[in-house]
Order: structure tokens, then sequence, then C-alpha cells
């Protein structure tokens, strides 16, 4: 613990050495970082201080770590760019994420930091303010569809939607914040903003595959093979379910390995495990696993356990094929809607196939095969399985019938005949209104 | 004291050693924490644990099948086949092995391999059913149709499969057949003696199951598309679900102006100048019944009641009534060219008890018989155009007002595009009365449009009618008599079986008799019942 905390002097010593102005250090500088300042370019490299206003840039494959001197750290993606808008001694940081992908470390420990604010840190985007309380989290911005995406890794953060207007200073972040409209995105959890949307996602859990790797991933291995798989042919995998069922019968779960180990280790420990597992289960506060929609207050969760694109800032949820996966309480997506990077943690579109940013999937070359070549990311209802959210993406929903407007076209015309008997006058046939005609739908 | 030094060393060394490296966890302990990471859905955390602990021989197997069973739930199917593979070469293999072996080899495309695992599970009868729906569907890959009904009938004819993977195999058979009819000349012979009893079979194992609505979603889309859906009739046209109807409903009406009919003159109206509230009630069953798909028949009663308020001048409360209506229609459908069309015929017969005497006693009125024929027919694709003949009997408590009419009847649907609906009528009534002198003929046109949820579910209604009245015989001094109504509508539906709505109509008559000239407002709250 000493050690730790005469290492964090030893780095951090000379940072408050320096004049105001300079509030932040290039710690790690790979590939090719800029930022510019007062109407200046100049160029970053480890060591470099950076002051209020610059706007640090990196290229292709670049990444860079910096250290603030409330000793928060960021570490900025390939093709990214940041604002360093404000950052005071006592008061929160203002950062904005102009385009790209940002992680951010802040300990707790640091943010109990005398004299600062609720929220240490804010991070904002053209369709995000984000308020940092925890510790831990990546946000990635898209300036072609204007989608921000958090994925927090440890502690929580406070997100809401917001547009680009206003002047997003320190009082309007702090009350946009502190509105009824913040949804708090713990350990975990993903929520997304963009324009189409009048607020955050609720938060929920994302692949915890691709979590885990994030996790563990600071940028730096994204920021160096970026691009090795994409446009690219990736191995060919189909859902593990079979077509035209739901998933979850078709699943082994958990049962005989806890029997296993049981006779292994002895059932009561695998009990006291599993009732421990419970109480956490309980205890974790979610939108229900297979989304969730409510008309009136226009909350919206997408089904949890989809993937989340790094370029585009979408979130590719678990579709048709995917199946619950009652250990982590997501749904695991098909594997024909893609794939994780198991070294970045990156998403790859399903093989043949290229995401845009407005959600769509595009076949490389022609000849490929466009089996889901139809698949609409855009949010706006999903159904796996459940009753009463959300309309289906994949599946195929022709209104054959056209019942409803049936209904309501024969309804339409009873009401008008019972008005021509009313108004009938007198001395015409009382059932001159019977008029008996149906409506053929076309 | 230099030996014991040269001692101490190594004994000092093998214990910091012991102390500082990262101790192996035991293996006890290691499944327990991978226990713990594996429910969490930590899978990474889960592998490392293994990778990290001491194995105990005996536990080799089982530990390649644990990380198997990790890579599986991340879809690293490769590397899940290599530890499934470790954990049988170490002679551990659960039950579940084989099948969960066939789902990786099958997510990995490789058919064969994974039919090779399915059947091992189907013998070792762990899933066998589900193993059977898997063999069915990479048969289905491979286009394969005989191998394909193989594996699903299995699953079909064996009621200890689970209700929702029968129908999902029924579901997938008629999903091939379909695929498979494309293009052939006796394909609607196929679709009504295979795939229909198909997708009915499987719907009827539980309609409510989520298969069992995708079920019946299917057998709407294949009896549309082939054109064998019981509700849609031989020329394509389709009916309304319901084959029974039944509605109540009571009415609290506003009349400023109540009309009453000149006994002395049967046929024309005149002002009161009394307002008085009224209530009304009715009832109204029917039932649509259909045969060979183009013969529609529908009888149906109707019972209606009205009573005014003001009880204590006659003027008013004589047109107290009630009426009983029962009818017959029926309709054959048919086809004009391309077009629909349906022939027309209705016998409607009406019974009138009205308190003509003044004195709170209803007795008959009158009673009518009408016979109606008609063509309804698409003249225009907005919407459809009906036509009718009908001829009328009416008699009457008193044979001079007894009469014959012959009616002419048309109207135009329009429905326009933003779900707004025009709807014009004509008709011309032509009536000879017993005593000549009450004949008259007369000639309605009316224009309703039609505006479904206006806001929110609210449905408005406006109309407009004339009327022109030619008084025949009487012409002399009431010469051609003119009505003209403006109405509006507006109705909520509450709920599912309920509707209320607010009516409100202004009337105005002209005739050269300024005894027959008046103009009323009439204002209905209306409160439905419909099942």
């Amino acid at each position: 613990m000493k050690l730790n905390i005469m290492l964090i002097f030893f780095i951090l010593g000379p940072l408050f050495a320096q004049d105001d102005s300079k509030v932040a250090k290039a710690l790690i500088v790979r590939g090719k970082v800029s930022y510019h300042h007062n109407g200046s370019h100049y160029p970053v490299n480890a060591k470099s201080w950076l002051p209020i206003g610059a706007v640090i840039k990196t290229s292709k494959k670049s990444f860079v770590k910096l250290i603030f001197i409330d000793k928060s750290q960021m570490n900025l993606g390939p093709e990214s760019e940041i604002k360093i808008k404000a950052f005071p001694r006592k008061k929160a940081g203002i950062v904005n994420l102009i385009k790209g992908q940002l992680r951010a470390k802040v300990s707790k420990d640091y943010l109990e930091i005398k004299g600062k604010e609720k929220d240490k840190l804010y991070i904002r985007t053209q369709s995000a303010a984000m308020g940092v309380r925890g510790t831990d989290f990546q946000v990635n911005f898209n300036t072609e569809n204007k989608r921000t995406s958090l994925i927090t890794f440890s502690g929580a953060v406070a997100m809401a939607k917001i547009d680009q207007e206003r002047n997003w200073g320190h009082q309007n972040l702090g009350a946009r914040l502190a509105s009824r409209e913040v949804v708090i995105v713990k350990k975990g959890q993903f929520s997304g903003a963009d324009p189409d949307r009048d607020r955050a996602t609720l938060p929920v859990k994302i692949s915890p595959t691709q979590l885990e790797i994030l996790k563990n991933n600071d940028l730096s291995i994204q920021g160096s093979k970026r691009g090795k798989l994409k446009g690219k042919e990736s191995p060919k995998m189909r859902s593990i379910i079979p077509p035209g069922v739901s998933g979850d019968d078709f699943m082994t779960g958990h049962e005989g390995i806890k029997k296993e180990l049981g006779q292994n280790i002895g059932q009561g420990i695998i009990e006291t495990v599993e009732k421990k597992v419970q109480i956490t289960k309980k205890t974790e506060q979610s939108p229900p696993p297979q989304g969730f929609y409510d008309a009136k207050t226009k909350a919206y969760a997408p089904p949890a356990g989809g993937y989340v694109d790094m370029d585009t800032a979408l979130y590719i949820p678990p579709a048709e094929g995917s199946y619950f996966d009652d250990n982590s309480g997501t749904y695991t997506p098909s594997a024909a809607i893609g794939s994780i990077d198991h070294e970045s943690g990156d998403y790859n579109p399903p093989s043949g196939f290229n995401l845009t940013s407005q959600g769509e999937f595009i076949a490389i070359k022609e000849s490929a095969e466009r089996t889901i070549a139809s698949i609409s990311t855009k949010e706006n209802h999903y159904t796996i399985g459940s009753k009463e959210e959300v309309a289906p993406v994949l599946i195929n929903s022709q209104n054959i019938g056209g019942a409803e407007d049936q209904k309501l076209v024969e309804e339409l015309a009873k009401e008008r005949d019972e008005d021509v008997t009313r108004l009938a006058p007198p001395p015409l046939p009382s059932n001159f209104s019977k008029v008996n005609f149906r409506f053929i739908l076309p | 004291m230099g030996v014991k030094k040269i001692i101490q060393l190594p004994s000092l060394l093998i214990i910091l050693v012991c102390f500082i490296s990262p101790s192996p966890l035991w293996a006890n302990e290691a499944h327990e924490k991978f226990y713990k990471l594996f429910r969490q859905g930590q899978y990474i955390q889960a592998i490392k644990i293994l990778d990290s602990s001491s194995v105990r021989k005996k536990d080799r197997g089982l530990n390649h099948y644990l990380r198997a069973t990790c890579y599986s739930k991340m879809q690293d199917f490769e590397k899940a086949k290599d530890h499934f593979k470790k954990s049988l070469k170490n002679n551990y293999s659960p039950p579940e092995i084989y099948y969960e072996m066939g789902q990786v080899y099958y997510a990995s495309n490789d058919f064969s391999e994974a039919s090779k695992y399915f059947k091992q599970s189907i013998k070792a009868n762990f899933k066998p059913f589900y193993s059977y729906y898997y063999l069915g569907s990479m048969e289905e890959f491979k286009d394969n149709f005989k191998g394909v009904k193989k594996n699903y009938l299995k699953i079909i004819k064996d009621k200890e499969a689970a209700p929702e993977l029968r129908q999902a195999a029924y579901l997938r058979l008629a999903d091939i057949l379909i695929g498979l009819i494309e293009g052939k000349r006796d394909r609607g012979r196929i679709v009504e003696k295979y795939i229909i009893p198909l997708l009915k079979n499987g719907e009827a194992i539980n309609p409510k199951s989520s298969q069992g609505r995708t079920l019946s979603r299917k057998l709407e889309e294949v009896q549309y598309k082939y054109n064998r859906h019981p509700l849609q009739l031989k020329s394509g046209r389709f009916l309304g679900k319901k084959g029974f109807t039944f509605e109540a409903n009571l009415d609290y009406s506003y009349d400023t102006n109540v009309t009453s009919v000149n006994e002395a003159n049967e046929g024309a109206v005149s002002g009161t100048l009394f307002s008085s509230w009224y209530r009304g009630w009715g009832l109204f069953a029917s039932y649509r019944s259909v045969k060979e798909r183009q013969f529609i028949f529908t009888p149906e009663i109707r019972y209606t009641s009205l009573k005014y308020n003001d009880q204590t001048n006659s003027e008013v409360f004589v047109n107290d009534t009630y009426s009983i209506s029962p009818a017959f229609r029926m309709e054959i459908d048919h086809r004009w060219g391309h077009s629909q069309g349906s022939f027309l015929y209705d016998l409607e017969y009406d019974y009138t008890a009205r308190d003509r005497n003044g004195l709170h006693q209803k007795i008959f009125y009158g009673r009518s018989l009408i016979n109606s024929f008609g063509e309804k027919f698409r003249l225009f694709a907005a919407g459809d155009t009906t036509f009718k003949f009908k001829l009328k009997q009416f008699t009457s408590f008193s044979d001079d007002l007894s009469s014959k009419s012959t009616i002419i009847y048309l109207d135009q649907v329009w429905q326009r595009k933003n779900g707004h609906i025009i709807i014009t009528t004509l008709q011309g009534d032509l009536v000879t009365t017993n005593l000549d002198l009450y004949s008259t003929d007369s000639y309605l046109m009316r224009l309703d449009y039609l505006w479904p949820n206006m806001w929110k579910s609210l449905t408005a209604m406006f109309s407009l009618s004339g009327t022109l009245t030619d008084t025949g015989e009487q012409k002399a001094t009431r010469g051609s008599e003119k009505m003209l109504t403006l109405g509006l509508k507006l109705s909520k539906r509450l709920g599912s079986y309920f509707k209320f709505s607010l009516a409100h109509d202004y009337t105005k008559q002209s005739s050269k008799d300024i005894s027959y000239e008046y103009n009323k407002q009439l204002t209905t709250l209306r409160l439905e019942a419909l099942y």
C-alpha cells in the first residue's frame, strides 16, 4: 500500500508543480497523436503536457494514455478526438468526446477529493452527457449516426441524452444529470443515446464475453489491431439453435455441471455457492432481460446480452436464434449476427457483411449469402420470447388478414347505417338504412 | 555455526519461494470458485481458475468438459470442440456431452460430425427429440426432404416429445412443403390435402403457445395465399371474423321540436314545437353462416323501444313506439371478370306498435315486408358500389294508409389513402297508398364522411343529406317539400365490449304549407354493448 502511494506521488508529483492551464499529461503514445490549441497544432509525445482547451486527436491505429491533474486516467482509441473543455481543481472536469472511443479509469479514492462535486468528471458527446461517479468505463461516439454508447466496467456512471444546441457548461450538465431521465449505468451494463430517441436507453447487461474482453483491454489492443477482420471473411458460423424454435429448451443448462461438481467437492458446498449466486442475482436491478418499453415514459431497454459495435456505437441486440443464458442473465446472440474478437473485444459483423452506421448489414461482395441482410439494429422494439414489449425485427410478420382494418371498417359502416336510420325522414321506409355493405380488402 | 548457516539457507529459500510464488489452487477450491464464476456468466475468469489450479488425474476429463462448456457458451466453438474431445479422451463422458458436441459441430457447419454425435445422444437417450430436430434441420440444409421428414416425424408422432417441439416440427415440415410446391400446377390440392392439415394439427396441440401462434399465423398466410381461407370467399373477398353478433344500446336524447305524423295525412310530418327528452333502448342479434365459400346467410332480429319523458302532452307521447324487425339476408359471392361481386337478397319484416291514440298504450301501428334484390360490385378501386331494388308492402292500422313502395337504392364507398371513408347514397322511394291522396315520391341524397381515430381513439362522422318529396295529389297545397339534415357524431370504444357516442343533428324541412315547415335539433347520448 505504502509502495503504491509512493509510486503515485512519484508519477503524479510533478503534475502539481505545473502551470494551472496544463491539466493532463500523455503517459503512453502509440502511432500518430496530435493536439491543437489556440489555432496551432502540436504533436503529442509521451510526457507531453496538454492545456485546457486542447483538442487531442489520434490517427488510425494510434492510441494515447493521459493522466489528469485529479489523477483520473483516460485512454483515447484510434481515430478519436477529445476536447478538454474545463478542468478546474475544485470542480468537475469536462471532457468532450468529439468522435471515437474513450476509456476512463478514475479510482474511487480519488473521487473523495474534497471540494469536488457529486459528479467528479463530465464526459459529453453530441448526444449524451455523462457524470462520472464511478471508476472504469468506456464511451464511444459515432459522428455519422450521432450515437453514444457507454459501457461501465466498475462503479457507476450517470448518463442522460442531450441535444447539441445548448451551452453545456457545469451548470447545465449538472442539472441535466440530476433530471428524471438520467440512467445510472452500473458494472457490466450498457446504455446508449441517439438523436432518434427521447432518452438514454435503460441500462442492460451486454454479452458477458465481450464485457470481459473489453474490460481487460484499455483500447491499446483494439488500437493496434483495429480493422484486422473488418471486411474480411471470418469463420462461418451458424446459430447453435436450429431455425424455427426458441433457444432455451435446446440448451442443457447448468444442472449437469452442478451435479458433477457436487459429487466431486460436496453437494453442500455447491448449494452454498448456488445460494450466494442467487442472492447476488436477486439484488441486481435491471430491466427484464427480454427488453422493455414503456410507451408513457418512453423508457426503453433493448434485450440484454447484445454486442456493442465500437465503430458505430450501435448495440446489436440478440435476435432470432439467440437463447437465454441463465448464468449471466442475458441472451446469447446467435453466431449468425456476428461474433466478438477474442483479443480486442471488437464486434465483428457476420461473415461477408459490414455493419453501417445506420444499422444495416451490407454484403461485402455480391456473391455473399444475404441471409440476414435485412437485420435492422434500429432498436424500435425487440422481443425475445416475451409477450408485451416489442415488435420483432427478424420475424416475418406480414399482416395478411388485415383483420383489424376489417373490423374498423365494418364498425364504421354499421355506425353510419344506424345514423342513416335515425336521420331518415319519416316518409322514407324505416329500414332504408340497412345497407349491408362490407369492405373488400386489397 | 557455518554448517548450520549452509543448511538453513536452502530451507529459507524454499519457504520464501513457497510464500512468494502464487500457489496453485487445490482442486476442490478451484471447482468451487469455477462454479461461482460459471453461474455468474464470467466464463473467461472461470476458465482462468481451471488453468491456474492443480489438476488431479481423475479431474482431467471433467476440467476439459468444464472448459468446453464455457467456450461453447462464449461461442468459441473451435476451442469447445477441442476440449470436448479431450474430455472424452480422458474417459469423461457425462450424459449430455454428445448432445453438446453435436451442437458445437452443428454451429460450426460440420454436419457429418454433428449427426454422429446427435445420433449418439439419441442412443444415450439424452434429449432425443431435440437431437432429432437438429438432424432434421441439417437434412433441410442438405435439401434432403426424405431425411427431413423422417426426423421430424419421429418428433411429431411421439407424444413424449415436448408439445412446443412437436409444434415446431409440424411447422418446419409445412414450411418445407410450401417451398417444394412453388410453381407446381396442383399446389392448391397439396396445400389443402397436406399443408393445411399439418398446420392445423400443429396448432391444435396448444394454440396459445408461441409456436401455436406462429402456426396460426402461418395457417392464415397459406390459406390466404392459396385462396383456402375459411373467411375468404371464392372470389377472393374476405369476411370479418365474427359469425355471431349481439348488441344492446341505451339512448338518451333531447329533441327540441318533437315531430309527429299527421294521422289525417299520412306521409306528412309536422313539428309540434314541444321539446322533450326521450330514452330508447334496443337489442340486436345476427348470425352469419357461410356455405361453399360462396353463399352467405345472415338471419337477424332487432327490437327497439322509445319513450318520451313528457308523458303529459299527448302530441309528444303519441310517438312512444316499439318495433320488432326480423330479417333474413343472403349474399351469393361471384366475380365480375377480375373483380369481386355479390348478389344480394334481403327479406325484411317490421312490426311497429305506437301509442297512436295518446292513451299511454302502444298498439298496432303498421307492419311492412320488404323484398330487395341487389348487387354489390367493385366499379372503382377505392370502394364498393351497391345497387338495390326493393319492393315494400306496408299494412297500416288504417286501410287508407296501407301502401306499396318501389325503392331504388345506390351507394358508393370511397376509402381514402389516409383511412378516411366517404359514402355517397342515392335513393328513390315511390309510395303508392290505398288512398291515392297520400301517395308520395321521395328522393334522397346523402353524403357521409368517416374519420377514424380523429383524436386518439375518437372517431368522427359528418353527414349531410337532402330529401325532396313530391307530394303528388297534395302538390297544390304542399308543393315539393325539401328536407336538409346536418349531423355530427363522435364515438369512442370503451374497451372491447362497449362504445360511447354523442351525436347532434340539425334538420330543416320546408313546405308550401307552412304547417309542415319545421326545424329541430336532436342530441343523443348512446352507450352500446357489443359482442
